[in-house]
């Protein structure tokens, strides 16, 4: 049986006041970019609490992108300077446990169409690249990852995946 | 020292004092006050780390205005300084008794936390409280996922990281959160049990190490935390315990001083 190619499941987090535009643009413009993102719209990037991207990985997203208004065209003032904040800290944390590289953020405007296909087409095209979360990967062993199975010593890997 | 307490119990100009009293041969909580000097006699005050900011915070919180001096050390001027930051004691209530201070010939003589050489078993099963943020950088992605993976997946979910830490005082806690973490059943959901708890500590952990010691899992918590201590010292500039603002991630700020990381 031929394996199916890698179709990656990506989250997004997209501004109403931005990057959803930016979204519907692509959209009536008839612009091609691929199907994996899963946008939900929030009504500013600054909704997005650390919580809800590390729920997104725990449920199964291979990445997760987050879309917000250009650096002071925020449409609550500040909002953003958390945005950058919380995901700039995450992407470090995720990146120690190994899972760097999964989470994106991107000041996209609502006149940024082009932009969006862009960033969207090339995120999807990297997260092809890592493949699968591990964590799914891992997943389905889970319960087998027992302490029976220790890791070697000498490289400090789990006897997992 | 003792002397010391002894007379500013006796002047007023400490309500109080937070030690630890040996009661059937364990030090307990304690607290020594005017009205029962005698009892400073039974002192200890080599007793292992207990997170001793908790019930000073509970104190305040009953009695504000109450003067009260507690045994500790650096880890806990660190702590009550993150708790004042976060309006749970005022400061200028609480003074921090370090017997060091008193007795420098006798530093060292406290027990301290020191991370015990693994054991054989422990050793060949690949658990090891010595590893340092290092260690974990070597392995390339996939490793070091799979490395906590193996590390998280032995939690059983007791919270004592969470109820043993100085900085920990939310009456209502994201590990307990339905909708965010599954509670209830072991197996723990991993990772995102361990990842909220480290997001939660940016900004906040003094890195006194009674995590990991509490944990019945051997799960190097006290690494995870250094790592964000450390990210938060690289991204914000920001010492926790040290700094007199508010944390990075509870303030918006007044300017961006992050650049977005590029996809590639
Ligand atoms: S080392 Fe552990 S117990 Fe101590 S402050 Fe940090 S998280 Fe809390
Ligand atoms: S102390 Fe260890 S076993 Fe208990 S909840 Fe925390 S990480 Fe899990
Ligand atoms: S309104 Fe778009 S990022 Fe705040």
């Amino acid at each position: 049986m031929k394996a199916e190619p890698f179709e990656p499941k990506i989250l997004a987090f997209f501004c109403n006041w931005c990057t959803y535009g930016a979204a519907d643009l692509a959209g009536v413009s008839r612009l091609q970019y691929p199907p994996n993102v899963r946008p939900i719209r929030v009504m500013c990037s600054a909704t997005v609490s650390p919580h809800h991207v590390l729920r997104a990985f725990q449920s199964g997203a291979d990445g997760v992108l987050v879309g917000g208004c250009h650096v002071g065209d925020c449409h609550y003032i500040y909002g953003n300077y958390m945005t950058i904040k919380r995901i700039r800290f995450l992407q470090e944390l995720l990146e120690f446990v190994g899972l760097g590289e999964r989470l994106h953020l991107e000041w996209i405007s609502s006149a940024e169409a082009q932009k969006f296909v862009q960033v969207v087409t090339e995120f999807t095209l990297k997260i092809k690249e890592l493949g699968p979360s591990p964590l799914t990967v891992l997943s389905k062993g889970l319960p087998a990852m027992a302490l029976s199975s220790p890791p070697p010593r000498e490289n400090a890997r789990a006897a997992v995946g | 020292m003792r002397e010391q307490i002894r007379s500013w119990l006796e002047s007023g100009e400490m309500d109080a004092f937070l030690g630890f009293k040996e009661v059937e041969g364990h030090p307990i909580p304690h607290l020594f006050s005017k009205a029962n000097l005698a009892e400073l006699e039974g002192l200890i005050v080599n007793a292992p780390r207990y997170p001793l900011e908790t019930l000073v915070a509970e104190m305040l919180q009953s009695q504000p205005g109450m003067k009260l001096g507690v045994l500790g050390d650096e880890t806990t001027r660190r702590a009550l300084n993150v708790l004042s930051i976060w309006n749970q004691v005022s400061p200028e209530s609480v003074r921090v008794i370090d017997p060091d201070q008193f007795a420098p010939e006798e530093k060292g003589a406290r027990k301290v936390f020191r991370v015990s050489e693994p054991g054989p078993v422990k050793l060949e099963r690949g658990i090891d409280n010595r590893l340092g943020v290092d260690a974990i950088q070597a392995l390339d992605g996939d490793d070091r996922v799979r490395r906590w993976m193996y590390e998280f997946q032995k939690c059983i979910k007791c919270y004592g990281c969470r109820n043993i830490c100085p900085v920990c005082f939310c009456k209502e806690c994201s590990l307990e959160h339905q909708d965010l973490i599954s509670t209830g059943t072991v197996l723990t959901e991993v990772p995102i049990f361990h990842l909220v708890r480290a997001v939660h500590m940016a900004g906040r952990c003094i890195d006194c190490g009674m995590c990991e010691q509490a944990c019945p899992a051997d799960i190097p918590l006290r690494l995870l935390y250094r790592k964000v201590n450390s990210i938060v010292m690289e991204l914000f500039d920001y010492e926790n315990g040290l700094s007199s603002d508010q944390p990075p991630l509870s303030v918006l700020g007044e300017k961006v001083v992050l650049e977005l990381k590029p996809i590639h």
